[in-house]
C-alpha cells in the first residue's frame, strides 16, 4: 500500500516537473525565454517588465505570429541573485530549448548567465545592466544588452557639468562596477574630452553608517564647482546629511540613475533636493513604439510602465523575435546563431522603419517573407546593435522642482569612445 | 578628524545596545543569536510602522517628537512578544532536547532568511526614515558636527546601559540571571526557576534590540539590511567586551565605532600623504575585523578582561 | 507539627537516567528533628535518591510525601518552597559570583527578614562574614562547603539535605562542619537527611539507612548501625 502511494507520488511529481519545464509550448510555437527577477529585492521590477514582455506577446500573436505560428514567452524567476539566474536560464536552453534569452536587471546577474550559460551553449542574450563591462565580455557575438551604460550615462552627466560652467568638480561613486563605470566615463568626459578638472574621484563601500570621509575628501573643504554623486538613494541620504552637516549643501550635484526615485525626496525633503541640477538615467524614446509601449501597457495593466527599464527590456524582446523572423527558419530549428546573424540586420539601416505595434510586427514579417530589410525603432532608443552588441539607447536627463521629478529631455549622445577610458574598457 | 571620532561614538552607542541585545541570549542560553541583527531591523521598522498611525508631535531642540518615543515603546513590547513566541516555539524545545548547539546556530540563522524576507515583503527594499528633511546640526571646535538627535541617541545610550547595569547587579531579578547563568541547575534549587528567567532574558533583549534598531533608524535611515551590516560590529562587541559584560560591552562597542570612522580616516590621510593608492572606505570593516583578531590573540577574555558575571 | 512526627516518607521509588534504573523500590522516612543519614558505597543511588526528593529527578514509580503532601514529580523551585533545601555534591555554590550574592540567591524564595539569617549564619560560620565580596569560587574547600550549607539554609527550610558535605575536605575541617550540621539541628529545629559515601558522619546522626546496588538493605540507629555486619564490612573490610 505505502509503496504504492509513494509510486504515485513520484508519478504525479515527475509529471508537474517535466509539465512545467516544457512550459506546454505548443510545438509550433516560436519560443524565447526571459529571465526576470521575479522574487528577492528587484521583484516588483521583474513583476512590471514580465507584463512588459507579455505585451509583445499580445502584439505579435494578434498581428498573426511569426510567419502564422505563435510566440511564446518562457519566463523564469533570477530570485535577484546570479545562483538562480544562472540556473534559470540554464532550464530555459536545456529544457525548453529557447534560442535566446532576454532578461536580467543587473550587471552581475547577466555576467555570471553569459559566462556561465549562453555563451558556452550558442544561445542569444540580451540583457539590461549598465557595466561597460557587459561589452568587453568574450562572447563571440552572443551576449548583447539593449539598455544604456555607464559610457552613455557618463558622457551625459560630464557634459551637463561641463556645458553649466563648471571647472573643478568632485566625484563620489559606489566601489562597483556600475558606479566606476559612471565615474570613469564622467571623469573622460569632463578632462579628457574638455578641459575642466575632477580634483577628487573617491569611492565608497554601501551600507555604511556614515560617509563623513569620503564626503570631506569629495568636497575639498568646499572647495569645488560642483559633485558628481554616484549612489544608491540610501546611501546618497547618508552622504547628503554629511554635506548639509559641514554647509557645502549649496555646491550644485549632479546624480546617478538611482536616485530618480522618491524616496530620496522624502528622506532629504522637497527643498533640499532643489540642489540637485540634473540626474541622468535610462531614456525613452519618443515615436510609434514609445507610444505603443505606454499606452498599450497603461490599457492592458492600468498603468503606465513604471520603471525606465522597461522600455530596453521591451525593446531587446522585440528585435529578437524579428530576428528570429528574418532567419526564415521554422519554430524549433531556430538556433542562436540565426538571431545574432539577424539580430543587427532588422535594428539598423538599411530598411524600412518598423514600430513596435500590431500594424507594425504586420508589416514587418510580411517585408520579411518578401525579403526585405527593416530597421527597428524601439521605445527606448534607435536600438542599433553596435560592434560590442550595446544598442544604442536614449538617456533621460531629469531634476527635481517643488519635490517631484521633473524629466528634462531625452537623448541618444555619443557615448565616451572607448580609447580615451582606461584600458579595462578596451576589448581585446 | 575629530568629527569622525563623534560619528564612531555614535555608531559604537548602536552596536553597543544590539550586542547588549546578542549578550543577554548568549549569557543564559548559550549562543550567539545571528538572528539579533535581523530582529535589530524588525524593531526600527516596527516602530516605523507604529508612526504611520500614531501622529508625531514635537519637542523641543531634536527634530522628533513623543511620537518615536511612543513608537519606540510600543516596538519594544512587539518586538520582545515576537522574540519570547520565536524562543518559546523554536529554541525552548531545542533546550529541553539538549540539542547540540549547531541546531540553535543552525535555527537562528534560518529565522534570519525568514525575518528578512518578511520584511523586504511588508516594507520593500527602498529606504525609509522617521523623519524626512535634513537635521539642525550643531558646529563645534575640530570639524565636529553633531545634530541634536545624535546627542540624544548617544545620551540615552548611556542611560540605558546605566540601567541595564543597575538592573544586572543591583537587583534581585538580575542578580538570578546571573545565577542561572552560572549554574542553571542550583539556580533551580534555589527557588530562580529558569523558565522565568529566560522569559526575562528575551524581554530584555527585545527591549534593548528595538531600541538599537530605532535609534539606528533615526540617526541615519531604515533599510532592509541595516541590521545584517551591523551583525559583525555587534560580535565584536559581545566577544571584546568580555562575554557580555555590560561596561565592556559599551567599551568594545565604542573602540568598534570609532576604530572604523576614526581609524579608517586616520589611516586615509596617511595613505594620501604617502602617495598609496588605498581607499580606506571597502576596508572600514576589515579594520575592526583586524582590531578583532589582535584582542582576541593578547587578550582572549576580551579587552576588559572580566565577563558578565564578574562586571 | 510536634518533634517525632514523619516530616518526609520516600515510598517504593525507583528511578534513574533515561533507561538506565539506579534506585529500586527504595523507601526512607525522615522524623521531624532527626537528623538520618543514607551511607552506601560509590554508585549505590545515594545521590539519585536525593536528586528524586528534591524533584530534580522525577521518579518512575513509587511516591515522595512531606508533611503528608505527596510532591512526587513537582519541580525543584516548588519543592523548595515546601521547605525542603537541597546541597548537592558538585555545583553547589555560585562560584563566579560573590559570597554574599550565593547568600542572596539562597534566600531568593525568603520571604522573612534575611539580616536575621545572615547574623545566624555568620555565627555558625564566622569566616564566610569576612570573605562576603570574595568570588565564591576562590574560596578554599572547607569554606566552600560552609558557603554551600549556608545556602542551603538561608530560606529557613524545615528539612535540609546535603549531599556528602564532607567529602574531600581535611580531618579537622570534616568535625568542623558536622558540628555545624548538629548545631543547625538542635539550634534552629531543622531535620537533616545527610548521605555520604564513608562512615564520618554516623555518629554525629540520629539515625541511618545503608544502601547498595539501589537498594536499602538495612535501618537503624547509628549506635547499632556501626556495630552492623554489612556496614563493617563495606567500610572496613572485615
Amino acid at each position: 500500500m505505502q509503496k504504492k502511494k509513494i509510486i504515485t507520488c513520484i508519478t504525479i511529481l515527475i509529471f508537474v516537473f517535466v509539465v512545467s519545464f516544457t512550459g506546454l509550448a505548443k510545438a509550433e510555437d516560436y519560443k524565447v525565454g526571459t529571465i526576470w527577477p521575479m522574487t528577492g529585492t528587484a521583484a516588483a521590477f521583474g513583476e512590471a517588465i514580465t507584463n512588459a514582455c507579455t505585451l509583445v506577446q499580445d502584439y505579435v500573436n494578434e498581428a498573426g505570429g511569426i510567419h502564422g505560428n505563435e510566440l511564446k514567452i518562457i519566463n523564469r524567476d533570477t530570485g535577484s541573485e546570479p545562483t538562480k539566474g544562472v540556473d534559470a536560464a540554464r532550464k530555459l536552453i536545456n529544457v525548453n530549448k529557447v534560442p535566446a534569452i532576454v532578461g536580467c536587471y543587473s550587471s552581475g546577474v547577466a555576467m555570471g548567465v553569459s559566462q556561465g550559460v549562453t555563451i558556452p551553449n550558442e544561445a542569444v542574450f540580451v540583457t539590461l545592466g549598465t557595466s561597460p563591462m557587459i561589452s568587453v565580455v568574450k562572447d563571440n557575438d552572443y551576449f548583447f544588452r539593449a539598455s544604456a551604460h555607464d559610457l552613455y550615462n557618463g558622457r551625459v552627466l560630464g557634459e551637463a557639468m561641463y556645458n553649466d560652467g563648471h571647472k573643478e568638480i568632485g566625484i563620489v561613486y559606489v566601489n562597483n562596477a556600475y558606479g566606476k563605470g559612471i565615474a570613469d566615463a564622467a571623469a573622460v568626459t569632463f578632462s579628457k574630452i574638455h578641459d575642466g578638472k575632477v580634483v577628487a574621484k573617491v569611492p565608497f563601500e554601501i551600507g555604511k553608517s556614515s560617509y563623513s570621509s569620503e564626503i570631506r575628501r569629495t568636497y575639498q573643504n568646499g572647495d569645488i564647482d560642483a559633485t558628481l554623486i554616484i549612489a544608491y538613494p540610501e546611501d546618497a541620504t547618508v552622504m547628503h546629511k554629511e554635506i548639509y552637516a559641514n554647509g557645502w549643501d549649496d555646491i550644485p550635484w549632479y546624480g546617478s540613475p538611482d536616485q530618480k526615485v522618491p524616496e530620496l525626496i522624502d528622506s532629504l525633503g522637497a527643498e533640499y533636493m532643489e540642489g540637485i541640477v540634473l540626474g541622468s538615467t535610462q531614456g525613452r524614446w519618443p515615436g510609434a513604439s514609445k507610444d505603443s509601449f505606454m499606452e498599450g501597457y497603461n490599457k492592458k495593466y492600468g498603468e503606465y510602465p513604471p520603471k525606465p527599464y522597461m522600455a530596453p527590456g521591451f525593446d531587446g524582446l522585440v528585435s529578437v523575435v524579428l530576428a528570429i523572423a528574418r532567419s526564415g527558419k521554422a519554430p524549433g530549428e531556430v538556433t542562436g546563431q540565426d538571431v545574432r546573424d539577424n539580430i543587427r540586420a532588422v535594428t539598423s539601416e538599411p530598411g524600412e522603419k518598423i514600430y513596435a505595434t500590431v500594424e507594425g510586427f504586420k508589416k514587418a514579417f510580411a517585408l520579411l517573407e518578401e525579403g526585405k530589410e527593416i530597421n527597428y525603432i524601439g521605445a527606448s532608443g534607435n536600438v542599433e546593435y553596435d560592434k560590442y552588441g550595446d544598442a544604442m539607447s536614449a538617456i533621460q536627463t531629469w531634476t527635481i522642482e517643488d519635490g517631484e521629478i521633473i524629466t528634462i529631455e531625452n537623448i541618444i549622445p555619443d557615448p565616451v569612445p572607448r580609447d580615451l577610458m582606461p584600458p579595462e574598457y578596451q576589448a581585446e | 578628524m575629530l568629527g569622525s571620532i563623534v560619528n564612531g561614538i555614535i555608531l559604537g552607542s548602536i552596536i553597543t545596545l544590539g550586542g547588549l541585545g546578542i549578550s543577554y541570549i548568549l549569557l543564559i542560553q548559550n549562543y550567539f543569536n545571528f538572528t539579533g541583527g535581523t530582529f535589530f531591523t524588525l524593531g526600527a521598522y516596527l516602530a516605523f510602522a507604529f508612526l504611520s498611525i500614531i501622529p508625531m508631535g514635537s519637542f523641543p531642540v531634536v527634530s522628533f517628537g513623543p511620537g518615536l518615543i511612543l513608537a519606540l515603546i510600543l516596538s519594544m513590547i512587539v518586538l520582545a512578544i515576537i522574540m519570547t513566541a520565536v524562543d518559546k516555539f523554536l529554541y525552548q524545545p531545542l533546550r529541553k532536547r539538549n540539542s547540540p548547539f549547531m541546531f540553535f546556530y543552525l535555527t537562528a540563522f534560518g529565522m534570519l532568511f525568514v525575518l528578512r524576507s518578511l520584511i523586504y515583503l511588508i516594507w520593500g527594499p527602498q529606504l525609509k526614515n522617521y523623519i524626512s528633511g535634513v537635521r539642525k546640526t550643531y558646529h563645534l571646535a575640530g570639524g565636529i558636527n553633531i545634530s541634536p538627535d545624535e546627542i540624544f541617541v548617544v545620551l540615552a545610550t548611556l542611560i540605558i546601559v546605566g540601567i541595564v547595569y543597575y538592573f544586572q547587579y543591583y537587583t534581585k531579578l538580575g542578580k538570578a540571571m546571573l545565577a542561572t547563568a552560572n549554574d542553571s541547575r542550583l539556580a533551580e534549587i534555589s527557588g530562580i526557576k529558569n523558565k522565568h528567567v529566560h522569559t526575562t532574558v528575551t524581554i530584555i533583549a527585545g527591549v534593548l534590540t528595538a531600541t538599537a534598531g530605532v535609534f539606528y533608524g533615526l540617526a541615519i535611515q531604515l533599510r532592509p539590511i541595516m541590521g545584517f551590516t551591523l551583525l559583525m560590529a555587534m560580535f565584536f562587541a559581545v566577544v571584546c567586551g568580555g562575554d557580555g559584560a555590560i561596561l565592556g560591552t559599551l567599551g568594545a562597542g565604542l573602540i568598534i565605532g570609532i576604530t572604523q570612522e576614526f581609524g579608517s580616516e586616520i589611516l586615509q590621510v596617511i595613505f594620501d600623504s604617502t602617495g598609496i593608492p588605498i581607499e580606506m572606505s571597502g576596508y572600514k570593516q576589515v579594520l575592526a575585523f583586524l582590531l578583532l583578531i589582535v584582542i582576541l590573540t593578547t587578550k582572549p577574555h576580551g579587552i576588559f578582561q572580566g565577563t558578565f558575571l564578574e562586571r | 507539627m510536634n518533634k517525632g512526627e514523619k516530616i518526609l516518607e520516600v515510598k517504593d521509588v525507583t528511578a534513574g537516567y533515561g533507561p538506565v534504573d539506579v534506585l529500586f523500590d527504595a523507601s526512607i522516612e525522615v522524623n521531624k528533628g532527626e537528623f538520618v543519614v543514607v551511607i552506601g558505597p560509590n554508585g549505590a543511588g545515594k545521590t539519585t535518591l536525593m536528586r528524586t526528593i528534591d524533584g530534580v529527578l522525577k521518579p518512575k514509580k513509587g511516591k515522595v510525601m512531606f508533611n503528608g503532601e505527596n510532591i512526587t514529580g513537582m519541580d525543584p523551585s516548588d519543592i523548595l518552597t515546601k521547605g525542603i533545601s537541597y546541597v548537592p555534591q558538585e555545583g553547589n555554590i555560585f562560584t563566579d559570583m560573590s559570597v554574599m550574592d550565593n547568600l542572596e540567591m539562597g534566600a531568593y524564595t525568603y520571604e522573612g527578614d534575611i539580616q536575621e539569617r545572615l547574623d545566624m549564619i555568620f555565627d555558625l560560620f564566622p569566616i564566610l562574614k569576612e570573605r562576603l565580596k570574595q568570588t565564591s569560587g576562590n574560596l578554599s574547600g572547607g569554606q566552600r562547603q560552609m558557603l554551600a550549607i549556608s545556602r542551603g539554609i538561608m530560606i529557613d527550610p524545615s528539612l535540609l539535605i546535603l549531599d556528602e558535605p564532607t567529602s574531600g575536605l581535611q580531618p579537622n575541617l570534616v568535625t568542623d562542619v558536622l558540628d555545624s550540621i548538629v548545631r543547625l539541628q538542635e539550634e534552629e529545629d531543622m531535620t537533616i537527611l545527610l548521605v555520604a559515601q564513608t562512615e564520618q558522619a554516623i555518629p554525629a546522626a540520629d539515625r541511618g539507612y545503608l544502601l547498595r546496588s539501589g537498594e536499602i538493605i538495612f535501618e537503624a540507629p547509628t549506635d547499632t548501625l556501626l556495630d552492623n555486619d554489612q556496614v563493617m564490612n563495606l567500610y572496613f573490610g572485615g
